[in-house]
């Protein structure tokens, strides 16, 4: 199974024009600030907005101009979660799912719904209201009423947008392991560079309708080819192994982390939460690496500081500092930062 | 513990509001005050009396539902639809409401009338609306349907359409969306349009006895009835408003402040 | 001595009244047959005393009868047959004894040129034919009603209308046949309309009393307004309108 994209659509003042390509049990994000066209473009594949170009899914085309095809919405076989949820509010949480599988003329549909609310841990809200319903019970259901009609791609347009921060974390790592469960194509649409690290394979960076730049996710983030996506994806990404606090990332460093769950983790740390030493620094923060400078690119007021170190850095600080620790390339300094600067998720 | 004291504002707002109540109620009040109630009985169990009642529910009724057929597609078609001379034909619709009924009644006369301007064709083929109980829904529907338009239409334009996009992409055609999506998410407008037409329905006058005519049984409906008690015996005619008000009370009552809300 | 009396106060109230022009206003309440003669009575009454305003009020005289007896302002009341004047005479609403002013006699009106061939009352009993006539709260309907007894017909009206204008109306349209107005509607319908007689031992004769309103405001102008309606100038307008006078 596989999708390729090479369409250009526009609705209103949001116009797109982006390629790109991915194969079953892959996610792709979608990444970029608001009106770059994301949500346009997941509007484009799923045929809501006309589209010129080609959307090829599983050698099938749902929009080809060349020949002159666009198959309406309701026969693609896609499965949309939308931003806000869109939660029929006058249907029950059992007949919202299974609202798909009836208009497709399915016989069971009930049924059909059942099963999927227990697969996502909802069965108890069967009878539920959407408007009685937590963020994160409301994206389980839109979840599974995408789901419910076996579709071949699964787009989902910032799915964590409209949580609070507290439960977005949560609902982030349980999407996690749903979205694996899901053997087609997923194309996730996200502002949050965290999504696309934690969630993506391969990651599409859109800025003003056009893709940026696009490719697997720890390479973009490592070497961003514009100052767009360094800054949209300057976030330290580490993975490896925790334990009692611990988290032992490839090459053997081991870094103190607040959780104490076990199991294979990520951990990601902004590059503004890094300081910079000339000497070690003595004091309460865990982690202290010992590194050198890789490369420096300054903006008017910000510098980003790349260090080669046990693990591969990225701290933020100003011209000034930059000036008053005379970093230049091939410098050696210390970089330290605070456990509790850390966030982790289990993969 | 000291209780706030009202401020000046609410003061005047309240004064207001009570004289507002008093403008409605008083004369409802002195209704059921004169009414002659010995007499009562025996004046409302007159045949006429039942017949015009029993007629005027069942034409307010049957306009109410044409109200429907008709002005729901017409709403649908004003919030969706865009076509050239748009604002005249809406501007034209919504004319009932503000045009005298008489008017109205005037201008149906001289459309479907024996010699009306379509009147004409309609009598060759047989069909005939003067005088006929048809002719009071049409009177009755004539005014009475702008209202359920006007409060469809804002329902249909208010509406957030991605639940018609999220229907589309779940498969469903656009029927089944505008059948299973659309309408259920206006029905409380519609809920609303349809009591509001029913009761400017249930009221109607001036259209009423211009097109259709006055006869008992027919055409004579309650507003009828007690326009014309009012020229031989006044204590009739309140009577008759009397059961008029009560019959439009048990159902606004009845429907308790749903229709009150237009969303 | 009485009666030197009242001929002295008489003839000083008739000192103080006529031979001077009258003004102020006058509200008239008149049954609807009386448009058109009515409004030629009041134009010719007002160029004679250019100070007065005359506003009159058209309706069926059982509507303006019982506004009159709600308490609605009025000067004068004419009605258009004896029985909704005695209502006001009940209810002691009278200011001076009704006055018989006009007699009118029932026609059928039919559409000009009559193509539904209709040449006596007995016609409207036909299937094919669609009869108007007054509501019998309205004179004209009570009147139709008693032709139709004593041509022993029996009919079916399709509407019975709130006043005698109404019928002219439907008639005039071409919604109705056939309505039973006033000779003087007839006269008065124009081009669209065209009067059938009604043999007189089957006709009514319409007899049209005329009244001061108690607690009228001007007293003066509205009987001198009476009087007018009464004099041999009067009768003439009336006459020309139709109306056979007593």
């Amino acid at each position: 199974m596989s999708l390729e994209v090479a369409i250009r659509a526009s609705a209103g003042a949001f116009a797109v024009d982006a390629t790109f390509a991915a194969v079953a049990g892959q996610t792709v994000a979608i990444l970029g600030p608001n009106g770059a066209g994301k949500t346009t473009l997941i509007r484009a594949i799923a045929g809501l907005v006309p589209a010129s170009g080609r959307v090829v899914l599983d050698g099938v085309a749902l929009e080809d101009s060349d020949r002159g095809i666009s198959v309406p919405t309701e026969r693609r076989p896609v499965g949309v979660v939308f931003q806000q949820y869109l939660l029929f509010p006058h249907l029950t949480v059992l007949d919202n799912v299974a609202y798909g599988p009836r208009a497709r003329g399915a016989g069971h549909a009930q049924v059909i719904a059942q099963g999927w609310l227990e697969r996502l841990g909802i069965a108890h809200l069967a009878t539920a209201r959407p408007a009685t319903l937590s963020g994160g019970e409301a994206q389980r259901v839109a979840l599974a009423r995408a789901l419910a009609i076996e579709p071949r791609l699964l787009l989902l347009d910032e799915p964590l947008a409209a949580l609070d921060v507290a439960t977005r974390s949560l609902v982030r790592r349980e999407l996690r392991s749903q979205l694996a469960v899901f053997g087609g194509v997923r194309v996730l649409v996200t502002h949050d560079p965290v999504d696309a690290l934690t969630l993506a394979d391969s990651v599409v960076v859109l800025e003003r309708g056009t893709v940026v730049q696009q490719g697997a996710v720890a390479e973009v983030a490592q070497r961003p080819r514009s100052d767009f996506v360094a800054d949209l994806l300057g976030i330290n990404l580490l993975r490896g192994r925790a334990h009692d606090g611990v988290l032992d990332v490839a090459g053997g460093s081991a870094i103190a982390i607040t959780a104490h769950d076990t199991g294979e983790m990520f951990a990601t740390i902004r590059p503004s939460a890094i300081a910079l030493y000339r000497e070690r620094p003595e004091g309460s923060p865990r982690n202290v690496f010992r590194g050198a400078v890789s490369a420096i690119e300054c903006g008017a007021e910000r510098c980003r500081v790349r260090l080669r170190a046990a693990v591969p850095l990225v701290a933020e600080v100003t011209p000034a500092a930059v000036a008053a620790l005379g970093l230049v390339e091939g410098v050696e300094l210390w970089a330290s930062f605070k456990a509790t600067e850390i966030d982790t998720y289990l993969v | 513990m000291r209780r706030a004291r009202p401020d000046a504002a609410t003061a005047v707002l309240v004064t207001l509001a009570i004289g507002g109540a008093a403008f409605f109620v008083l004369p409802l009040f002195a209704l059921i005050v004169r009414a002659p109630w010995s007499t009562a009985i025996g004046e409302l169990s007159a045949p006429g009396v039942a017949g015009a009642l029993r007629l005027s529910l069942v034409c307010s009724i049957a306009a109410a539902a044409l109200s429907a057929l008709l002005g729901v597609p017409l709403a649908w078609v004003y919030a969706r639809v865009p076509f050239p001379g748009k604002t005249v034909v809406r501007a034209l619709t919504t004319l009932p409401m503000v045009l005298p009924p008489v008017v109205g009644g005037i201008a149906l006369l001289v459309a479907f009338g024996r010699r009306g301007v379509f009147g004409e064709a309609l009598d060759a083929v047989g069909v005939r609306l003067p005088f006929t109980t048809a002719a009071v829904i049409v009177a009755e529907t004539f005014v009475a349907m702008p209202f359920l338009v006007i409060s469809v239409e804002a329902a249909f334009r208010s509406m957030d359409r991605r639940y018609e996009d999220a229907a589309r992409t779940l498969g469903a055609s656009r029927g089944h969306v505008l059948r299973t999506v659309t309408l259920p998410l206006v029905a409380p407008a519609l809920g609303a349009g349809l009591v509001l037409a029913w009761a400017r329905a249930l009221g109607e006058f001036g259209a009423t006895i211009t097109f259709a005519g006055n006869f008992p049984g027919t055409t004579q409906t309650m507003p009828l009835a007690a326009y014309l008690a009012l020229e031989t015996n006044i204590d009739t005619a309140v009577l008759l408003g009397l059961a008029l008000l009560a019959v439009s009370l048990v159902v606004l009552i009845a429907l308790r402040d749903r229709f009150l809300s237009l969303a | 001595m009485r009666i030197s009396a009242v001929v002295l106060i008489a003839s000083l109230v008739a000192a103080a009244c006529g031979g001077t022009t009258v003004s102020g206003k006058l509200t008239l309440f008149l049954a609807a047959s009386l448009t058109d003669s009515f409004n030629a009575l009041s134009a010719e009454f007002t160029k004679q005393n250019p100070g007065l305003t005359v506003t009159p009020n058209y309706a069926g005289s059982g509507a303006l009868v019982t506004q009159i007896v709600s308490g609605a302002d009025a000067d004068i009341f004419a009605s258009a047959d004896e029985a909704n004047m005695q209502k006001l005479v009940d209810a002691k609403l009278n200011g001076s004894d009704p006055k018989v002013f006009a007699n009118n006699r029932l026609q059928i009106a039919v559409q000009a040129g009559n193509p539904k061939k209709i040449t006596q009352l007995a016609d409207l009993a036909r299937s094919d034919v669609i009869v108007v006539i007054g509501a019998p709260s309205v004179p004209i309907g009570t009147y139709a009603q008693q032709a139709f007894d004593k041509a022993g017909i029996k009919v079916t009206p399709k509407s019975l209308e709130t006043d005698v204008k109404q019928v002219v109306a439907k008639v005039a349209l071409g919604e109705a046949d056939a309505g039973i107005v006033y000779s003087t509607d007839v006269k008065a319908g124009g081009a669209k309309i065209q009067g059938v007689d009604i043999p007189d031992p089957l006709n009514v004769i319409a007899k049209y009393p005329i009244a001061l309103v108690k607690g009228t405001k001007n007293e003066m102008a509205a009987k001198a307004f009476i009087d007018f309606v009464v004099s041999a100038r009067g009768r003439e307008i009336l006459s020309s309108f139709g109306f056979i006078l007593p």
